[in-house]
């Protein structure tokens, strides 16, 4: 063990600036006198932190280049880490941005807020960088902890507290899961770090192969409970609709990514030789992740649980790719292809998801914001620059052509193609099809001839709107002009290998 | 010295136990209980473990476990004191606003 000297931490430093940024926010909150100064202060701390730490994250000179392990191999700042870590920041900044109108509406204290928002991000960010399953709890734990506390901020609210006391326990029990899983893992190979692990799962046999198909079994109960895939999604739509809405735009898509991330750097880097147990296993569960998130969706009046079934199917089309990538026998070319379209599908999705449930936190129809469809009816001519937004992200969602969502879908579609999971492909297509219809509901409302009830009037102040508009032509660009990002997910994704 | 086998059977069982107490009971309070039983059991696994193998990470591991059971504790016990002041009691039945209709 060589001694730790300063330079070791540099890699840290992004995490550590939002980390600091995050207690000046709940200091701020804290000592505020009145609640007025420190609405404006806290968010900007957020912003400040969440921006000031991009430029860290390629201060750090090995970070594009050699990827380097810090902490005996604990942490690494790969190309693939800063990737995954410029799209949290992106996500931090956009549920600031949706959550300042919010907060002041309800006349919430707001230091606090933003504290735990950044300590979300943060672990987010640690699990993208875990290459040891200790820091890989550790990462998933900092994000849940802090999402418990978002989830039932507002205290006097019954709803808000239920959906609190779903995610809790259910997340905790989730975690318990994770945990026995690495707990086998861990005595199967011996050490807790990725590479030991993938020692040991080059020569496994007879029972040790029964124990891996057992951890590899909890494992996916408890990653999947944080990516929303079946049949651990159960507390989405209860969550979602119970937490106050720049929460739910956060939760759908914050715990997914770094789930994603950490499933991607998992299964590449410790456990590539347990890949006869996972492929599989997440090929059933991609198949039902699909479509029953759709064919429940299918039957919500609720937009808030109509978009959480969304986001339950969104993540079976993800796993898609991380089926196509694992399944045994493809190239290297089709393997990275593959992750690079997941990364991709999830920079999309960020924007879509955030952007849509953005949107109902700007329609605030009597005193409740925007929830129902009939609160959406007829609001095409009552706020149309609202309207169009929101069609936007709904056609991404869909899929069609000149949207993230469609060339996202297309990537993933066509790497499952061309690594012969032509069933995963058909499955993803079908439901691709079946989803449309629902969101076609929401775009029919939106341009309906009768009015809806209530006078939707704008509740949105600017920076909502600079998040919603940004995240519209995020969406826009990445449909027409996708190389680049593209081109980024693959460079990252190589830096696995 | 007591042998492996012994201490993932009692790893295994205690894990049971809280999984089955956690799928079983209504009360928020013994549905916390049971997932820090099964928090003990993935303990227990990892210093059974840590000590066959002769590896201290396993023991690291279960101390940082207890760390964050001593975190989940905070925010749980905030948690049931909303749902007390709400409703007067902590069952979870109570709770049936949010599902699909």
């Amino acid at each position: 063990m060589e001694a730790m000297t300063l330079p070791d931490l540099r890699e840290l430093i992004p995490e550590a600036t939002i980390s600091i940024s995050a207690l000046i926010a709940i200091l701020v909150g804290a000592l505020a006198r009145n609640y007025s100064s420190a609405r404006r202060i806290a968010p900007a701390v957020a912003l400040i932190g969440l921006v000031a730490a991009v430029p860290l994250m390629f201060a750090v000179p090995h970070a594009t280049t050699v990827p380097t392990a810090r902490f005996e191999g604990v942490f690494v700042a790969d190309a693939f880490a800063v990737c995954l870590k410029l799209l949290f920041s992106a996500v931090g900044v956009i549920a600031t941005l949706v959550s300042v109108n919010f907060l002041e509406a309800e006349r919430q204290a707001n230091g606090e807020y933003y504290g735990l928002l950044l300590l979300a991000v943060v672990g987010m960010m640690l699990t993208a960088s875990a290459r040891d399953v200790v820091l890989l709890f550790l990462g998933l734990e900092v994000l849940s902890l802090s999402t418990y506390v978002l989830v039932g901020y507002l205290r006097k609210d019954p709803h808000s507290t239920e959906s609190a006391i779903k995610y809790f326990l259910l997340s905790s029990f989730a975690t318990a899961l994770l945990l026995y899983g690495l707990s086998l893992l861990y005595g199967i190979s011996g050490g807790t770090s990725y590479a030991a692990i993938r020692a040991a799962g080059a020569h496994l046999s007879g029972d040790l192969r029964l124990v891996a198909m057992l951890s590899v079994v909890f494992l996916t109960a408890g990653i999947g409970f944080k990516a929303t895939l079946v049949p651990f999604h159960m507390y989405a739509p209860d969550v979602y609709q119970g937490a106050p809405g720049c929460v739910a735009a956060f939760l759908a898509v914050g715990p997914k990514l770094a789930a994603f991330g950490a499933l991607i750097r998992l299964l590449v880097e410790a456990m590539p030789g347990f890949a006869s147990e996972w492929v599989p296993l997440l090929t059933v569960v991609s198949i039902l992740t699909m479509t029953i998130g759709n064919l429940v969706a299918l039957s919500q009046s609720n937009v808030k649980r109509m978009l959480a079934y969304s986001s339950i199917a969104h993540a079976g089309y993800m796993l898609i790719g991380i089926v196509a990538a694992f399944t045994p026998g493809v190239t290297a070319d089709v393997r990275s292809q593959a992750l690079a379209a997941v990364v991709y599908y999830l920079v999309a999705y960020t924007f879509m998801k955030m952007g849509a449930f953005g949107i109902l936190l700007s329609i605030k129809p009597g005193d409740r914001f925007a929830e129902t469809l009939d609160d959406l009816r007829g609001l095409g001519r009552r706020r149309p620059l609202a309207a169009a937004l929101l069609l936007v992200f709904l056609l991404s969602l869909i899929g069609i052509p000149l949207t993230a969502g469609f060339t996202a879908k297309f990537y993933v579609f066509s790497s499952a193609i061309s690594a012969g999971c032509y069933t995963l492909a058909i499955a993803g297509i079908l439901n691709a099809v079946v989803a449309a219809t629902y969101y076609s509901r929401i775009a029919i409302a939106l341009y309906a001839v009768e009015p809806g009830r209530g006078e939707p009037y704008a509740a949105g102040g600017i920076s909502l709107k600079v998040a919603l508009a940004a995240s519209a032509i995020a969406i826009l660009l990445l449909g027409i002009f996708p190389g680049r990002v593209l081109e980024t997910a693959l460079q990252s994704v190589r830096s696995l290998f | 010295m007591v042998p492996l086998t012994h201490v993932l059977v009692f790893g295994a069982v205690l894990f049971l136990i809280g999984l089955v107490g956690f799928l079983s009971r209504r009360n928020f309070l013994t549905l916390f209980m049971s997932v820090e039983i099964m928090l003990n059991a993935v303990n227990v696994n990892l210093i059974g473990f840590s000590r066959s193998l002769g590896d201290t990470a396993g023991q690291v591991f279960a101390v940082f476990v207890i760390t964050v059971a001593a975190a989940e504790v905070a925010v749980g016990l905030a948690i049931l004191i909303l749902m007390y002041r709400s409703r007067g009691r902590v069952l979870v039945q109570d709770w049936r606003a949010l599902r699909d209709n």
